[in-house]
């Protein structure tokens, strides 16, 4: 019986929870049938899951991850110089029944984990799917897999990607067998033609000098009959000339008998020795006709012939040599006809073929729906979908792709709350959603939700899971998620005896209250709540850390470390010898993440802790609350570690570890002041410097809006008509930035330099006014703005904040995600150039802002607040920080 | 003559046949020339399990090339296959695919054909590894394997429950013993899940066991061959599809039909039938 597709078909429609319990209960043995529930066939239980939790619902159908989900499978080789975050994202992502959220900023490693955990996978045998919003997000993530083996991509092309036609498509690969395989297989037949023909051409050769051989073996022999004979008649001609007594008679005796005698013998050998010197040199002759026709024949040999020795057995040994070379040539020739001869048909099944053994196939979101195999409902599903850039796909985009997998691994940026999730009964910031003049483009407000981005934050929000957050200025501990569906339906019950103290109760299904909340009055603070808690309900509960844990002992205490950081920590004690050590963000910790984490937790040996008594206490209360499906990566790998802290300063994301990979070990170390703030109009001017002399609220105005016929006359006529009709610019910014620019370029800044632009119109006035300075003729300077940089960095970078308002608040960037999305763009030295009495002005403004909703708004205000305090030396990093004085009219 | 629908009469594993059903079943069974007519209850347990098979199939084009290539080098790596055969980046996939069939080895970055690369280069085909799912089904207690072929049941908890070592066990005996009672000799293997699989892949190995105490109606036919028949709920049987054919292997799971032969002392049932022995089968005989 062949039951797989059924077998497969089960699997499927079984939802991830059971899956998962399947899969754990039944290592060995079997499973008994009437386990197994009555499924519809075809029900895609997976998807109905995603929908629910896109929903705010489905919480409760999470099951945790298994207990060892950190330890990544033998076989899978995860690269060792990953960060601790990072291993663990790789390893949820190939541990998760369901789904995992990874989320990161840039430059925290993003792309590194995707390839990761598609090398992991492939490794064990999975089918993975990767989808970007981007293509250069997927080629970015291509080429850190290039030299993996064991992965074979096939990148899906969408129509409106114009880029050149990246080499792991299918019409690349085919092309490159049609055109280069071919060429090549014709190359290769031509060639052991030819070999085959100069080697039956050799045959006679090797036949003549077999010949040849034979003919001096004769001669030989013949020599060496001549030189016995030469050696005879000197032998005679010794006895004649004998000076021997007995000779001497003798002779004389045959002189007296017979008159002329010795005349005649003498005359006699005369004539043999010319007779032998005529054969000696006829001999001589015939040997060098024959050495010339050996030499003339072994020329005609091939040149990975070595010519023998003239002797027959040496010319029979090459030729037995030769017939081997001969008959791996017929070999060769027989193979390349037969590659040539096949190459047609074979080109032919190749698209099909490479179709159905990808084992990642790679595409955009319309890539994928547009494709005739990959998008069709039949093609068989992929173990896992890696979303890539989740913070830039909707949530349709993002069904579409997933119900083409088993699992899901979302991987994203933290964005404040997208444009589009405003909800359309609030009210309208300031400004009107889309009445400003950067906005050009993005979804209108008619836009279904489901076709905006923006679900990804959603779905963090969802499923991360702080235990300890504020609500409504009230310290809450939640002990299980509540979504927001079941959140109407909680009780809420006062402590009998502390009644400031509030329960939060949850009907679970099966009708039994479990205690879902406890909130605390606003005056209880951390330390005292969770202490309260652990003594009063004995619950701790501690998320699980994204590295192993890390264990110290010493006399006084045995410590378990969750998460490194270089912060201060909080103690809290919780009593019987057990202190919890919680650090805490500077800012909100973006993407929804509450401001405190557990960094450690500390057992006291006075109170009878040991090691085996810590080990448990931790397995009881660690990771044993939440669905543990999001992941953060905090650590910085582009930059420089003192440029990596402030920008993660600037941007309220206080929390990341101290010590980075080794990579980072590349940065130059001679740089004092990584970040420079290049201030327009100079602080001394405007009164933003810091202290008392912080009396102007306002900024320069030195900002131009396009649109505007006065405002665009501002600017001078030759620079004027190659800009565009709308947007904000800055002219006397930009002058100042071109200033700054030649000298970093005359003091050798480290290159590649980038210059962003938060506005396109000011872009091209930078580009404008950089080609007007002979010094940076042919310097490596690139002008554009931010999403140009989306997956690439630069060594300097400069960004112009552009905004310069007399009075009123104003956001930074065409688009929310710019000035996060530029300040992470450089490696080495980051250099700002703005208005600091605009910044201090925004940094005052709290609350929704021109298209800006409350998040992004407070995000920004943030930023602009943090940098203030560097322009007023209050920065945490202050020594790494530098203001300079911009040139002004 | 006519019988009744559901359990009874057709029904010998709930309740002892009468001799119309006898009857009937002897003449649906006619063509078989049965020499002995036993009904009563097997108790079966099935496995759906993961086991590895090797099936011939045809050596892939892309495949051969490449190994016919790879063989004729005397140093083979991917970048000299790939300046002999130009296959460009494709190249990388097919020898891992051979790599996995055991058809080239790799030694660091030398690539040689395996004996059974050369031998599946030379014939045109070789034995592809594969995992399947089959079932096996065994008679308990025993346990006895047997090549059944009617689609179990629900399952009856009340029956023993077959384990994995059960087929692991059938793999090992030999050629001979598989021939004679057909259990199937292409199975190398077991697979069983490991932690370390993707979870589709570990779920391709979990196994599903599913017992029964099953009716049957048993023929040793006139060429000494045991034929099983699941009489369906009507009663009827179908004679050309029987649930087990085993031509002379039936004895060791069938002791009580071994050794019952000769028998003739019984119970009358009616219809001249007569019932003889007791347990799970009883024969019947006809007292005509």
């Amino acid at each position: 019986v062949r039951a797989g597709d059924a077998w497969d078909a089960l699997f499927d429609a079984l939802p991830p929870a059971l899956r998962r319990e399947f899969l754990d209960n039944t290592p060995a043995g079997p499973l008994i049938a009437d386990r197994l529930p009555a499924v519809t066939s075809g029900t895609d239980a997976g998807r109905q899951l995603l929908t629910r939790l896109l929903a705010g619902q489905g919480l409760d159908e999470l099951v945790p991850l298994p207990p060892d989900w950190q330890d990544p499978p033998a076989q899978t080789g995860a690269s060792p110089d990953l960060d601790p975050q990072q291993r663990a994202a790789v390893a949820a992502a190939l541990r998760t029944p369901d789904l995992i959220l990874v989320q990161g900023e840039p430059g925290t490693g993003k792309s590194r984990v995707a390839a990761e955990v598609i090398s992991s996978a492939a490794a064990r045998g999975e089918r993975v799917l990767l989808v970007a919003a981007s293509a250069a997000a997927l080629d970015r993530t291509l080429e850190l897999l290039a030299d993996r083996s064991g992965v074979h991509p096939l990148r899906l092309v969408g129509r409106s990607e114009t880029n050149a036609e990246p080499r792991w498509t299918l019409a690349a690969q085919t092309r490159h067998w049609r055109e280069t395989t071919d060429a090549h297989a014709r190359a290769r037949l031509e060639a052991a033609r030819a070999r085959c023909g100069r080697r039956a051409a050799e045959a006679p050769v090797f036949d003549r000098l077999a010949d040849l051989a034979e003919q001096q073996q004769r001669l030989g022999l013949r020599r060496t009959e001549l030189s016995d004979k030469i050696g005879r008649e000197e032998k005679l001609r010794d006895e004649a000339t004998s000076r021997s007594f007995l000779g001497a008679v003798s002779n004389f005796v045959s002189n007296l008998l017979s008159p002329g005698r010795a005349a005649r013998l003498a005359a006699e050998a005369e004539r043999r020795q010319a007779a032998l010197a005529d054969e000696t040199a006829a001999l001589e002759r015939e040997a060098s006709v024959l050495a010339d026709k050996w030499r003339q024949a072994c020329q005609e040999l091939a040149t990975d012939v070595s010519p023998p020795e003239c002797l027959p057995a040496a010319v029979a040994a090459a030729i037995s040599e030769w017939q081997g070379r001969r008959d791996a040539d017929d070999g060769e020739f027989a193979a390349a006809k037969a590659w040539a001869d096949a190459l047609p048909a074979l080109s032919e099944q190749l698209p099909t073929r490479l179709t159905q053994s990808a084992n990642l196939v790679v595409a955009t979101p319309a890539a994928l729906t547009a494709d005739p195999y990959f998008g069709a409902t039949a093609c068989p599903p992929f173990d896992l979908l890696l979303l890539e850039e989740a913070h830039e796909v909707c949530g349709a985009e993002f069904l579409a792709a997933a119900r083409r997998a088993r699992r899901w691994a979302l991987i994203g940026e933290p964005t404040p709350e997208p444009i589009g999730s405003y909800r359309p009964d609030g009210p309208s910031p300031p400004g009107g959603r889309f009445g400003s003049p950067l906005r050009q483009g993005g979804p209108g407000p008619s836009t279904p939700t489901s076709l905006r981005p923006g679900f990804f934050q959603r779905l963090w929000r969802h499923l991360h899971w702080d235990a300890w957050v504020r609500d409504g200025g009230r310290l809450v501990c939640r002990l299980r998620p509540v979504s927001t569906s079941q959140r109407s339906s909680l009780a809420c019950e006062p402590l009998a005896d502390r009644p400031e103290v509030e329960l939060r109760i949850q009907s679970a299904p099966d009708g039994m209250p479990q205690l879902a909340e406890v909130a605390f009055p606003p005056d209880i603070g951390l330390p005292a709540a969770k202490a309260f808690l652990f003594r009063e309900l004995g619950e701790a509960p501690i998320p699980a850390p994204c590295a192993a844990l890390r264990w110290d002992d010493s006399s006084e205490v045995v410590r378990c470390t969750l998460f490194e950081t270089d912060g201060v920590a909080h103690r809290a004690d919780l009593g019987g010898g057990v202190c919890e050590l919680v650090g805490q963000r500077t800012g909100e910790g973006g993407g929804g993440t509450a401001p405190w984490f557990t960094t450690a937790l500390e057992f006291s040996r006075a109170a009878g802790w040991d090691r085996p008594k810590a080990d448990a206490w931790v397995r009881q209360h660690v990771g044993r609350h939440g669905p543990a499906r999001t992941i953060r990566l905090d650590t910085p790998h582009r930059m420089a570690p003192a440029l990596a802290r402030i920008v993660a300063d600037l941007l309220g994301n206080g929390v990341h570890s101290s010590g980075g990979p080794a990579r980072t070990a590349a940065i130059t170390p001679d740089i004092a002041a990584p970040v420079e703030f290049v201030a327009v109009p100079p602080t001394e001017r405007n009164g933003h410097g810091g202290g008392s002399h912080a009396h102007r609220r306002g900024g320069a105005g030195y900002e131009i809006d396009l649109a505007d016929s006065r405002h665009r006359a501002l600017l001078p006529p030759d620079l004027r008509d190659g800009m565009p009709a709308r947007g904000v610019v800055n002219l006397v910014e930009a002058r100042a930035l071109v200033e700054r620019l030649e000298k970093l370029v005359a003091e050798r800044a480290p290159v590649p330099v980038g210059v962003l632009a938060l506005t396109a119109a000011q872009a091209t006035l930078i580009r404008q006014l950089v080609a007007r300075v002979p010094a940076l003729a042919g310097a490596d300077v690139t002008v554009t703005v931010p999403p140009a940089l989306r997956q690439r960095e630069v060594q300097t970078l400069v960004v112009s904040l552009t905004r310069s308002h007399v009075n009123r608040a104003v956001f930074y960037g065409e688009d929310p995600t710019w000035l996060p999305l530029a300040l992470a763009r450089g490696r080495e030295r980051l250099i700002l150039v703005g208005d600091p009495g605009t910044l201090a002005r925004r940094a005052q403004w709290d609350g929704p802002l021109d298209h800006l909703d409350a998040a992004a708004a407070r995000r920004e205000r943030e930023f602009a607040d943090h940098l203030v305090g560097y322009l007023q030396g209050r920065g945490r990093h202050a020594r790494a920080f530098r203001v300079l004085a911009g040139a002004c009219p | 003559m006519t019988a009744a629908a559901g359990r009874g009469v057709g029904d010998p594993g709930h309740r002892k046949p009468d001799g119309r059903a006898l009857s009937r079943w002897r003449g649906q069974l006619d063509s078989l020339q049965p020499r002995q007519l036993w009904v009563g209850t097997l108790e079966l347990s099935h496995l759906d399990a993961a086991v590895r098979v090797s099936r011939a199939g045809p050596l892939d084009p892309f495949h051969r090339h490449l190994l016919a290539a790879t063989l004729t080098m005397p140093a083979a790596t991917p970048a000299a296959l790939d300046a002999c055969l130009g296959m460009g980046p494709p190249a990388g996939l097919w020898l891992d695919e051979l790599r996995a069939a055991d058809l080239v080895r790799f030694e660091g970055d030398r690539i040689t054909v395996t004996p059974l690369g050369e031998r599946a280069l030379a014939a045109g085909t070789y034995p592809h590894p594969t995992t399947e799912r089959r079932r096996f089904t065994f008679l308990v207690p025993g346990p006895h394997y047997l090549p059944w072929l009617a689609p179990p049941g629900p399952h009856d908890p009340s029956v023993e429950v077959a384990a994995i070592d059960w087929i692991a066990e059938c793999v090992t005996r030999p050629a001979e013993w598989k021939r004679r009672t057909g259990f199937p000799e292409d199975v190398e293997a077991v697979e069983l899940p490991a932690a370390d699989l993707a979870p589709a892949a570990a779920w391709r190995r979990i196994s599903v066991a599913r017992s029964e105490r099953v009716p049957v109606v048993v023929a040793v036919t006139a060429a000494g061959a045991l034929d099983a028949f699941v009489p369906y709920a009507a009663g009827g049987l179908h004679a050309g599809a029987p649930a087990l054919r085993m031509a002379d292997s039936w004895r060791e799971p069938f002791r009580e039909i071994a050794a019952a032969e000769g028998s003739s002392a019984g119970e009358d049932v009616g219809d001249g039938w007569r019932l003889i022995g007791g347990g799970r089968l009883r024969r019947a005989v006809d007292m005509e």
